[in-house]
């Protein structure tokens, strides 16, 4: 890795339009190379596990490019960074050969322990500090580019000074690191918190913006939860087409973690994606 | 009020449901003043951790789960009793039976077994994904005595061995035969209720093609012989220093009783792949 994000960016690997590697859709999805060009996997799932689990993984190594989506990385956290962490995470980097990982803008861990969800943040200096050189700290140690994911969060926490827009423009600037940018985050966070999801798109760096997630979500209540139980809508669509008109990804990918439909439901939403994709940004047509 | 701070006193409105009753009575002030979050949102955040840790509660411990008529509220003061300390979410399961034994008398004395019920439930997850090296080993037919001299067995990486005082392979049969219940006369009360003391021993390994969790029953002379291959580990005794052990610990027995036993023991363990096979 050289000293600047945007120079490394440029040499990325373009992986296309990818899918989730889940445990229940495992089949179908090896199955389907010819649909998938790649595929995200949860590296905490994967991480020092043998038997079907290590199966799964190799079977889907020798068929796809792969990179991790972690959710333990606790990037937000005032505790110290995790050694058996991060040092775990470089070896199975290594093991895959992964262009880029990605975890989220977020802590969910404190005082020594995990409450194993995506809990936000401050959007504070103080915060963007702490990060910083927490995400600096961890991509010198893996030695990979490091993605930062937009979350959907449900309150506004104290001590908040900014927008989200600018926290996250703020943090990974900073940082010199990349952003998985989550549209169905940003339009969740638009409904639940009253902003413009374009005016988000339009004041965050796009050109580091390397990887998007697209997602379903439901209503719980009066609040909408990114819960990824769900089909894509509309609105969320047009969020990645306008992403995709502005920049120069290297890939985006659907996350399906619950409520599974029959698999020719994904394989109708990837092609929708790939739709977009191939009129937005040609190259990233890996399949065709 | 420092990040740290923030970081803090949410993590405890999110954990612990008394300071969380607290705080939506409005009797727990832990930020400044304009600066409380929304109690909703809180409660919300509170809600996505415990249905989180409830589901893989019940993921791992099905059976368990059956048995204990609140399993709910179990998990949430287990949770935080014992905050899960590993950033492997499956991790945080791993002290229950633990808990049950030290923390949880009551339940314990009216469902005696619920320890090392949870024991089994947490190994056969553990089991199923150890990370392991599978050793080399061949196939040989124990026919020559100079092979007993040669050859040691090779014992399946991934076993636990587990001296249970209740018959837990009975009662989880019972349950996965039969349909959730509940009231005086359900499949649960009859397994609490009825189920007696008889001491087993168990092997839990994993079939290395299959990846399935086996759970074999060991008799004494079996049992004695896989704890002496385990003892000895990295390198298992030779099958001769095996039988040499093996003879004298059952003193009460003929020896050539012993031997044809565990002759007759040691090719069974192999199918099972207890045993793998046998290794100079």
């Amino acid at each position: 890795m050289s000293n600047s994000f945007i120079q490394d960016a440029k040499t990325l690997p373009i992986l296309g339009v990818g899918l989730g590697l889940r445990r229940e859709l495992a089949d179908e999805t090896l199955a389907n190379q010819n649909k998938i060009d790649w595929l995200e996997i949860v590296p905490e799932n994967y991480m020092n596990l043998g038997g079907a689990i290590r199966e799964r993984l190799d079977a889907a190594r020798e068929k796809f490019p792969l990179v991790t989506h972690g959710v333990s990385l606790s990037i937000g956290s005032t505790d110290e960074l995790s050694c058996e962490y991060v040092g775990g995470m470089k070896r199975f980097l290594d093991l895959i050969d992964a262009p880029w990982w990605s975890d989220h803008l977020c802590f969910s861990s404190v005082n020594g322990s995990y409450m194993h969800d995506l809990l936000p943040l401050p959007h504070s200096k103080e915060a963007v500090e702490h990060l910083a050189k927490r995400i600096k700290q961890a991509q010198t140690i893996v030695g990979r580019p490091f993605l930062l994911e937009n979350i959907s969060y449900y309150m506004n926490v104290p001590e908040t000074a900014m927008s989200e827009w600018q926290f996250l423009s703020e943090v990974v600037e900073r940082a010199d690191c990349g952003i998985l940018l989550d549209v169905n985050n940003i339009y969740v966070n638009s409904v639940n918190h009253g902003f413009d999801p374009y005016l988000f798109i339009d004041n965050i760096p796009l050109e580091r913006v390397i990887q998007i997630h697209v997602a379903g979500h439901q209503m719980r209540d009066d609040v909408i939860i990114d819960t990824h139980g769900s089909a894509v809508i509309e609105p969320v669509f047009a969020l990645l087409e306008y992403v995709l008109k502005r920049s120069s990804v290297k890939a985006v990918m659907l996350e399906r973690d619950q409520n599974y439909p029959d698999f020719e439901e994904l394989l109708s939403e990837l092609a929708r994606i790939r739709a977009i994709a191939e009129s937005a940004q040609p190259a990233l047509n890996m399949v065709a | 009020m420092t990040l740290s701070e923030v970081e803090a006193n949410l993590q405890t409105l999110w954990t612990s449901k008394r300071s969380l009753k607290e705080f939506l009575d409005g009797n727990l002030k832990l930020f400044k003043n304009g600066q409380e979050p929304d109690p909703k949102s809180i409660a919300l955040y509170a809600d996505l951790i415990s249905i989180g840790q409830v589901n893989l509660m019940e993921s791992i411990y099905p059976a368990c789960q059956r048995l204990i008529s609140d399993f709910e509220a179990l998990v949430y003061k287990y949770m935080e009793e014992c905050p899960p300390t590993h950033f492997n979410l499956n991790q945080s399961a791993k002290g229950f039976s633990l808990y049950l034994k030290k923390k949880c008398p009551e339940l314990v004395k009216k469902i005696p077994f619920l320890p090392e019920l949870a024991d089994y439930e947490w190994l056969e997850l553990e089991v199923m994904e150890a990370d392991v090296d599978w050793p080399l080993h061949e196939a040989i037919i124990l026919n020559d005595p100079a092979l007993f001299t040669a050859y040691r067995p090779v014992l399946n990486p991934t076993m636990q061995l587990r001296n249970y005082k209740y018959p837990i392979s009975d009662i989880v049969d019972q349950l996965i035969e039969s349909e959730p219940e509940s009231g005086e006369n359900s499949v649960e009360q009859k397994i609490v209720s009825n189920t007696k003391k008889k001491a087993v021993t168990l092997a839990i390994f994993r079939e290395p093609k299959t990846h399935e969790v086996k759970f074999l029953q060991l008799g004494e002379i079996s049992r004695f012989a896989i704890e002496q291959i385990q003892a000895k580990q990295p390198i298992s005794p030779t099958y001769q220093e095996l039988l040499a052990l093996t003879i004298p610990a059952f003193s009460k027995l003929k020896a050539d009783y012993v031997v044809l036993e565990l002759l007759d023991i040691l090719p069974k363990l192999e199918e099972h792949k207890l045993i793998l096979g046998s290794v100079r």
